[in-house]
């Protein structure tokens, strides 16, 4: 009986530390999707609202286009393995929050799976990619006419 | 006649024959002579006796009065329940009770601040504060880690993975080309 408890102290504690790990991704995570189109056009034209992308769209590949326009950004609020999704213009985002690694003296490591569908919802990307909180990962195609369709992920810890 | 008995003759002596006649003769007149002798000698020395246990009996009788005297007093009133003792008597009552340790703690802490006064740097030295300047500590910096694509699937197309890299870090770009997208569509 005596061992019974002890057993049962110990699947307790287990518990409880396996808890503690398990929540480690919280549950206060926002992400930021950006939608942008690119195009070219007689002059250079890049929306304010991408001043954070800016310096990155001039460079290649992203140099075959001069205009570069917003076209949306939906702020999804993710808990740990949910999914959330922002509607496009050109398609459909599904970002998931697979885990959350917070690590000694560098930013927090948000583990995200994210697909990206075209307008007739096909899937164009499924990826799962681990970024820095607050950097942008960026995932782009072309669209027909020349045109490029970006999507720009990033997210931070509330 | 009946034989004459030394309780006749010391009746006879003592005068408390009750009208019976006195023995007679030499031999009874010796012998209440003798009986009377024999009182005078028994009461003087009982009143000699008497005269030297006069002075302890007057302390006795002293002594048996002073007594009686306490037992004919009032009976004091029995008193009321003292009140609950204040915290201050009651340490005052704690301190009296354990007086020599108080004050082997008070000889011992005299004991030590005389060491110290004793053993005390030489009074040379003085204290001086300098107020000094300290460099603001910089502000911590999170490093960075670029981002790290786990796995990629791309359907009928083409993925390319790559980094654009500035000032700001760097952005990790997934680029994708469709098999079935034609750039020239709608131009």
């Amino acid at each position: 009986m005596k061992t019974c408890h002890h057993l049962m102290i110990a699947a307790l504690a287990i518990g409880v530390v396996s808890t503690a790990g398990a929540a480690s991704a919280r549950a206060d995570v926002t992400c930021t999707v950006v939608e942008v189109e690119a195009s070219s056009g007689d002059a250079a034209a890049v929306d304010p609202e991408l001043k954070p992308l800016e310096k990155k769209l001039k460079k290649p590949p992203f140099t075959s286009w001069n205009t570069f326009k917003r076209l949306g950004a939906t702020q999804l609020k993710l808990s740990a393995q949910k999914v959330g999704t922002a509607t496009l213009v050109h398609g459909k985002a599904n970002v998931m929050l697979r885990d959350v690694i917070e690590r000694a003296g560098k930013r927090p490591r948000v583990q995200l799976g994210v697909t990206l569908d075209d307008e007739s919802g096909k899937r164009v990307i499924d990826t799962k990619v681990n970024v820095d909180a607050g950097d942008y990962f960026v995932a782009g195609r072309p669209l027909p006419a020349n045109k490029g369709h970006l999507v720009a992920l990033t997210c931070v810890m509330q | 006649m009946s034989k004459t008995t030394s309780l006749d003759m010391m009746l006879a002596a003592d005068d408390e024959l009750d009208g019976a006649t006195p023995p007679s003769g030499a031999d009874a007149e010796a012998t209440v002579a003798a009986v009377h002798e024999l009182g005078e000698l028994v009461r003087g020395h009982l009143e000699l006796s008497a005269d030297q246990a006069e002075p302890r009996l007057a302390g006795l009788w002293d002594l048996v009065e002073r007594r009686l005297d306490l037992a004919e007093e009032p009976v004091a009133p029995v008193r009321a329940p003292a009140p609950a003792a204040s915290l201050g008597s009651r340490v005052w009552t704690w301190l009296s009770g354990h007086r020599s340790h108080v004050a082997t703690g008070l000889v011992s802490a005299g004991a030590v601040a005389a060491l110290a006064l004793a053993l005390r740097p030489s009074g040379g030295e003085r204290v001086v504060v300098k107020t000094v300047s300290v460099p603001a500590a910089a502000p911590m910096v999170l490093t960075r880690t670029p981002a790290e694509v786990e796995s990629i699937d791309v359907g009928d197309g083409t993925g390319t993975v790559f980094t654009l890299d500035d000032e700001d870090g760097e952005t990790t770009v997934i680029w994708v080309d469709p098999a079935d997208v034609d750039p020239t569509e709608g131009i």
